[in-house]
């Protein structure tokens, strides 16, 4: 398999690849790499020269113990070996900072953008959960409120003699909680399953009582509506009132 | 036995190993140190004294960790440590002093003319100038990269940036030296500008 772009690279600068069978296919094929590689080669040329021979020291020997050093505080030159505390603890802390191999792609500056990404993402998630549950207990607490308003509320239907026209805002709305009592859209209501036909039958009231009712309690009828998606179906039934019984 | 695996056995008291370390890296560490300090004498300084703070520091080294990358981390903070005190206490260094330093110890191959070997020391000098000029996170990586011969994942650990940041310090550095190369015209052994 050929290689890729970033592995020419590689062996354009190692001392033992810069000239394989491997980067000379690929230089081949690849005009980018092979431009790359004209534009480096007077670099590439420079470190190809003969190294400066080092100096060939006595061997240091620390076959003994520790005490083969001695401690210079003052980084003072000297004709034994020396070695500063600064030294030693420079040391110790690249082996704490140095992560396991395995880990190596994991700069500290990484780590950093990931542990400011992790806790953006962790903040984000709690904020989902937190208005979920926000909306979900809020729901809930409409049901709970309708329910029980819908509970102590007359019918209508059954007493129509009740209400009247000109009746004051409670009075409706508590008629048009005594339908939602029959009318409910929800499933678990045993009443709904019978008369479920007749749901509009409410949006039918909220609508002439719209001046009448809450803004609140308007929305909440209709969303109740909106919820089990009856608003949708069809048109409005006519007003009842004046004719219960057609 | 690899590195790590003599580490681990100085770490359990064959003190006598760590001279197979010393012998491993030794020359590389010289030449990579002496690059960066312009100076023979202070390179084998800070050389025998990475040595010993690394003999010294053994039981801190875990054996997950590369050896490498552990050495060459400690060796370039103390190159950069001794600059330091040097710009305080002392002149920078002068292209003079680097002259002095690389005539010194670039001892003539047997079998070639001296000639030739005066332009090696001359290209050796030149490199090593232009390397001060590149910025220090350059210059380290390339001396990693052609002196010590680290992968670029060694290079990464060791100068505590990502693969990719290593590759584009190098790459970098390479396009920057080569336009100080092609812009400078050395005179050939005829005495003629090449």
């Amino acid at each position: 398999m050929m290689m890729n772009c970033d592995t020419a690279f590689d062996h354009m600068t190692d001392a033992e690849l810069w000239d394989s069978p491997e980067l000379n296919e690929h230089l081949s094929g690849c005009p980018r790499c092979r431009q790359m590689q004209e534009t480096l080669a007077p670099a590439l040329g420079l470190f190809d020269v003969p190294s400066v021979p080092s100096i060939e020291d006595e061997p240091l020997d620390f076959s003994a113990n520790e005490d083969v050093y001695h401690t210079d505080h003052d980084g003072a030159s000297g004709s034994r070996p020396f070695l500063t505390g600064e030294a030693v603890r420079l040391a110790e802390e690249v082996a704490a900072q140095l992560k396991p191999q395995r880990d190596a792609h994991h700069t500290p500056a990484r780590r950093s953008i990931r542990q400011a990404v992790n806790f953006i993402v962790g903040g984000l998630v709690a904020c989902a959960f937190a208005f979920l549950f926000f909306k979900f207990d809020q729901r809930v607490q409409q049901k709970t409120t309708a329910h029980q308003s819908r509970q102590s509320a007359s019918c209508w239907w059954q007493e129509p003699s009740a209400f009247s026209r000109q009746q004051e805002q409670p009075a409706i709305e508590s008629m048009i909680l005594g339908c939602l009592e029959c009318h409910n859209c929800s499933t678990e209501n045993e009443a709904a399953s019978k008369v479920n036909k007749s749901h509009s039958t409410v949006l039918a009231c909220v609508a002439c009582h719209q001046g009448t009712i809450s803004e609140q309690f308007s929305d909440h009828v209709l969303s109740d509506a909106d919820s089990t998606g009856h608003r949708n179906k069809g048109a409005l039934i006519s007003c009842l009132w004046p004719n219960p019984n057609g | 036995m690899n590195d790590n695996g003599l580490m681990q056995r100085v770490q359990a008291g064959a003190h006598q190993r760590f001279d197979e370390l010393v012998n491993r890296y030794r020359s590389v560490l010289l030449r990579v140190a002496e690059s960066k300090l312009g100076d023979a004498s202070r390179a084998e300084d800070v050389v025998q004294e990475t040595f010993l703070a690394v003999f010294a520091a053994r039981q801190s080294f875990n054996p997950d960790m590369s050896f490498r990358a552990w050495i060459w981390t400690i060796l370039l903070n103390l190159c950069r440590r001794d600059i330091k005190r040097r710009a305080v206490s002392l002149p920078s260094v002068t292209s003079d002093s680097i002259d002095q330093t690389h005539t010194e110890h670039a001892g003539f191959a047997p079998g070639s003319t001296v000639l030739k070997e005066i332009l090696v020391a001359e290209q050796n000098q030149q490199l090593h100038q232009w390397l001060q000029l590149l910025p220090e996170t350059q210059a380290d990586a390339l001396r990693l990269r052609f002196f010590a011969g680290l992968k670029f994942q060694e290079i990464a650990q060791a100068m505590s940036c990502s693969l990719n940041g290593a590759k584009m310090r190098v790459k970098n550095g390479l396009v920057k030296l080569s336009a100080m190369a092609q812009q400078y015209q050395p005179l050939d052994s005829e005495g003629d500008i090449r």
